[in-house]
């Protein structure tokens, strides 16, 4: 797929906000205070870890 | 409506190069606002600190919040979502958030422009302009055992944080010290030493320091041994792309056999390289073996080292595309000083980035500077000057001290030749030459 040069700069923030987004979504919200307590947040983080292991290796 | 289409002044758009000037005047703009909500009081205890939208917050946090379940204080889980953003634009489109979207790359890229203009770069002495003194590079000796220390840093801060309270960069980071505006005498010393080493050394700070440049090597899977390589230092003898190429015995093809394959060919011989030659018209009796238009695939498939130096014409352009680089093998290096849009841009680029060839020589470029004043330009759209395993020059294929003379050799040969009734050097004017 040959992909416009110009959009280049377009293709980086998207996916940077795509990404934030999905994170977001996937429960790494800020909550009000800063700063997080518990260990439910954990489960999630080590399940994005095995996704991005997943696709890195 | 007509009139008014003839009067309106057509815009031209902004380069690449400047629209990511702007990006990172806007990136910088927004660390400024966070960095004053940063100061206000209470504010960092509610969030509002500077580690909070920072993605290497997000790797400090990290185990502290595998193992204890909680955040570092003046982090949190934006700070990871945040990192999750940085490493899935790195998988993506590799090292593209240091060059477009890191507030500290962008400083850095200011101050190194800053640094051009006081060293001397607008100069122009006897109307070429003379070249900046800064910022300049390492040498190889110091660069190399420097480029480890990222890898360094990382691995001690990730291990810090494991019993840390506070992130364990924070007392002394760059970002800290840039857009804090509550300075510590120790912040304001890596301020000096940040704003100095960017103006000695390009993004001294990038290539040495960031711990999360160095977490992105990794996820780019760009190791240590691999950019040893890539600057001449073999590494380890049992990967076999680490390893030197032996041309004597490999196929070169030459990729347009006129007057400069045809010069080619004795130093590639001499070499010990078997010489092969792709052209519009070929010689079965020919003393190297020619192949034709719709063997191109075929002679790509066998060929270790291709040269091209092909003229662009419509016939040319394109005429190495990405299925066409797809038949050269991994271990191909490929030398273009023919014309840039011989070889397609974008499929350049992509395999080069992707490791599916060896490397590349590349003479002939997409995108050249206006002259007078000579215009500062990378010469593609694609970074190219990114990539470890490109070779770039200004097209001065044909820049050697004695070339006047030379060429009046050659002219002075074609009107002897045309006097005596010869015909010499024939263009080929309906082939777009």
């Amino acid at each position: 797929m040959k992909v416009n040069a110009r959009l280049f700069p377009l293709i980086v923030v998207a996916t940077f906000l795509v990404f934030l987004a999905l994170a977001l979504l996937l429960g790494l919200r800020p909550e009000p205070g800063g700063g997080h307590r518990g260990g439910q947040t954990a489960t999630q983080v080590t399940l994005l870890l095995a996704l991005f292991l997943g696709s890195v290796l | 409506m007509t009139a008014r289409s003839d009067t309106m002044v057509r815009r031209k758009p902004a380069s690449l190069m400047t629209i990511r000037h702007r990006l990172q005047a806007a990136v910088v703009f927004a660390m400024f606002l966070i960095g004053l909500r940063h100061v206000l009081p209470g504010e960092t205890s509610r969030g509002g600190a500077l580690d909070f939208f920072c993605p290497f917050g997000g790797v400090e946090t990290l185990l502290p919040l595998l193992l204890r379940g909680d955040t570092l204080r003046t982090t949190g889980l934006l700070s990871l979502a945040i990192l999750v953003a940085v490493v899935g634009l790195s998988l993506l489109a590799g090292r593209a958030f240091c060059g477009w979207l890191c507030p500290l790359g962008a400083v850095q890229d200011g101050l190194a422009g800053a640094a051009r203009r006081l060293s001397g770069e607008k100069r122009h002495i006897r109307g070429k302009k003379s070249p900046a003194r800064f910022p300049t590079r390492l040498p190889a000796a110091l660069d190399r055992p420097l480029r480890y220390a990222k890898y360094v840093i990382l691995a001690l801060i990730v291990l810090a944080s494991i019993t840390a309270v506070y992130p364990p960069l924070h007392r002394f980071c760059p970002v800290h010290a840039l857009f804090g505006l509550r300075l510590t005498p120790l912040l304001w010393g890596v301020l000096l030493v940040f704003v100095a080493t960017s103006l000695l050394v390009e993004r001294f700070s990038c290539k040495y320091l960031c711990p999360l440049g160095a977490l992105l090597a990794v996820t780019n899977r760009v190791v240590a041994a691999d950019r040893a390589m890539r600057r001449g230092d073999w590494g380890d003898d049992h990967d076999e792309r680490h390893l030197g190429v032996q041309l004597a015995g490999k196929v070169a093809l030459l990729v347009g056999y006129g007057a400069i394959g045809r010069a080619l060919r004795p130093s590639l011989e001499a070499l010990g390289m078997e010489v092969r030659a792709y052209r519009r018209r070929p010689r079965a009796d020919g003393s190297v073996r020619e192949y034709g238009p719709g063997k191109l695939h075929e002679a790509l498939a066998a060929a270790d080292a291709v040269v091209v130096s092909l003229p662009a014409t419509p016939d040319t352009e394109g005429l190495l595309g990405a299925a066409e680089l797809a038949r050269l093998k991994p271990t191909a290096a490929l030398v273009n000083v023919g014309r840039g849009k011989v070889i397609d841009e974008e499929a350049l680029y992509r395999a080069l980035a992707a490791g599916r060839l060896l490397g590349a020589g590349i003479d002939v470029w997409y995108r050249y500077p206006k002259r007078e004043p000579l215009e500062r330009v990378f010469p593609s759209a694609y970074p190219f000057q990114e990539l470890d395993n490109v070779v770039m020059s200004p097209h001065r294929g044909n820049d050697v001290r004695d070339w006047q003379r030379v060429a009046a050799r050659d002219v002075l040969a074609t009107l002897t030749a045309l006097a005596a009734g010869e015909e010499r050097n024939r263009v080929d004017l309906e082939s777009g030459y």
